[in-house]
């Protein structure tokens, strides 16, 4: 059987284990010391929350690695900024996944400062030809500087943004698809994040999730939001009983993003999926509830695929 | 456009909520983006509020909620980040908050240098039997290498023992701090923080070993602020709680 055939001619864009992990909180991080170890498939972390010269968080982290697949998320090299990436945080970048040797390392489409100002949010684009060029430029500078490969997560939206004359937006999944095509970067697909920015920003999830390009997707985020009453700041074209969904990662995942998460698995296989909680983190049994719910969604729809050099096709 | 409107967002970010105002964002146009533009705003204020109080804890809990909230809101406001990496935010906090309370900026001096000795890379102590490989005669001569997380501090409220108590019960009310000088080694041996209170002539003869002088000239420095100094008591305090890293001639 010739099995070099079968192979990707690229490397996979997937290099975690197809199966649920969840993100490694800091009050879960005694239970992964002891020696019983949780019974987890994969972790992710941020990876600014590691940037330090030491100390126990770092060899803490370093310690659990060596039992786990280990994805770093990184929430700050703000891909979309105007002036270009700061080359000192990549170089800590570089040096901390040189340390620890990630499975996998990724960032947002998304922008985070300016003008040597870091606001610790991710914050919208307006996705035009000219934005794709910078965006492009900026995956381009940190997978060369990082000596790795990018995924790169659909951020959650909250702002319409208001082109002036003669700007034209792109649709998220194009400009994401055109990105992967560019610069070789995978993507992060937060099903979670389709759903929050569907609502607020008033488009059709599942016309969003038929038009990406799943075939650079390399995990997928789920996690819960928020139903915040949009009566405080209720404008004019807001009606009575407007809600704003908050992508806060502070609760369990909603059924519709399970849903979102079905439909978009019955089209590409199992994928890595993780279930992120960062406010309120609950009890780690919680957290392994939500990664098993994950799981079964998985379990279910691998019946119909084989995994073959890496990549899962039909059975 | 791109470049313009980051700026315009950023200023938009860090002001101050003020009502009805469109931000100064030209592509917020309209209520709905300008209302949601609000939504931004709070994310960063706050979750730089929350990084402030989860690195300023026991000043927090000694100034008070509603107090602290203000000052860390527009300390947020004026000096954001200049990097990605909340471990390193706070640095001028306590200066910051000097100006309102000189009693919480000595709280929070020290739990910004806990902070940083937390942080900071590792390296094996000096160990005793290290030190007695050099000759006896020589000692004088030596000069160390402070272990990074090491550091001493000069404060002018006893908020030591307030922080200490502030550890040990995480319910309780912190009081508020009383003048009078405190110097404080602050010290990461093995994975836990260690706070020493120091005598005035140690902390002198401390930081002169940490800034590299001869153990005469660290000595002469303790000693001329404290004679009755007991130098080999404090060595080997040092010693045993990992504050140097190593020693040469």
């Amino acid at each position: 059987m010739d099995t070099v055939a079968a192979r990707p001619a690229v490397p996979s864009v997937v290099t975690l284990p197809r199966r649920a992990g969840i993100g490694l909180r800091h009050p879960h991080v005694p239970a992964f010391l002891a020696d019983d170890r949780p019974d987890v498939a994969w972790l992710e972390v941020h990876s600014e929350t590691y940037l330090v010269a030491g100390g126990p968080r770092l060899a803490g982290l370093e310690a659990i690695r060596r039992d786990y697949p280990l994805s770093c998320h990184g929430v700050g090299l703000s891909l979309g900024a105007a002036g270009g990436l700061d080359s000192a945080h990549l170089a800590n970048l570089r040096r901390l996944y040189d340390r620890l040797q990630p499975d996998q390392v990724s960032d947002h489409l998304a922008w985070a400062g300016t003008g040597g100002a870091y606001l610790n949010d991710l914050l919208p684009l307006p996705l035009t030809a000219g934005t794709l060029d910078v965006v492009a430029a900026n995956v381009a500078q940190a997978q060369d500087a990082l000596g790795r490969r990018l995924l790169v997560e659909n951020p959650s939206l909250y702002m319409p943004l208001t082109l002036p004359p003669g700007e034209e937006a792109m649709p998220e999944p194009r400009f994401l698809a055109e990105l992967a095509a560019r610069t070789g970067c995978g993507l992060l697909l937060d099903v979670n994040n389709v759903a929050v920015s569907a609502h607020n920003l008033g488009f059709d999830a599942a016309g969003y999730l038929a038009d990406f390009p799943l075939w650079a997707v390399g995990e997928i985020h789920v996690a819960g939001h928020r139903r915040e009453a949009f009566a405080p700041w209720v404008g004019p074209d807001a009606g009575p009983d407007a809600v704003v969904l908050i992508d806060d990662h502070g609760s369990v995942v909603s059924d519709g993003v399970w849903d979102l998460l079905t439909g978009v698995l019955s089209r590409t296989g199992p994928l890595p999926v993780l279930v992120e909680w960062d406010m309120d983190v609950p009890p780690l049994a919680v957290l392994l509830g939500e990664a098993a719910r994950a799981q079964a969604h998985l379990d279910r729809v691998a019946q119909g695929w084989v995994d073959e050099g890496g990549v899962a096709r039909h059975a | 456009m791109l470049e313009a409107f980051q700026a315009q967002m950023r200023r938009a970010l860090l002001a101050v909520d003020s009502g009805a105002d469109g931000g100064g964002v030209d592509l917020a146009a309209g209520p709905l983006a300008r209302a949601r533009l609000k939504i931004y705003r709070a994310n960063v204020q706050q979750s730089l509020a929350e990084a402030l109080a989860a690195a300023f804890p026991v000043t927090l809990r000694l100034m008070g909620i509603p107090a602290f909230r203000v000052a860390a809101l527009d300390f947020a406001r004026h000096s954001p980040p200049d990097r990605p990496q909340l471990s390193a935010y706070g640095g001028g906090f306590p200066q910051a908050l000097a100006a309102r309370d000189i009693g919480a900026a000595d709280m929070a001096r020290l739990e910004w240098a806990v902070m940083e000795a937390y942080f900071a890379a590792d390296a094996p102590p000096l160990t005793a039997e290290r030190l007695a490989a050099f000759p006896p005669g020589d000692y004088a001569q030596l000069r160390f290498i402070p272990h990074p997380a090491a550091r001493v501090l000069w404060l002018g409220h006893d908020v030591l023992p307030l922080w200490r108590q502030a550890q040990e019960d995480e319910a309780a009310a912190v009081p508020p701090p009383m003048p009078g000088e405190e110097e404080v080694l602050v010290l990461r041996p093995a994975d836990g923080i260690v706070c020493v209170s120091l005598p005035p002539g140690a902390a002198a003869a401390i930081q002169a070993l940490l800034d590299g002088q001869t153990l005469a000239d660290a000595a002469a420095a303790g000693l001329a602020v404290e004679p009755a100094l007991d130098l080999q008591g404090m060595l080997h305090m040092l010693l045993a709680q990992g504050a140097l890293a190593g020693a040469s001639l």
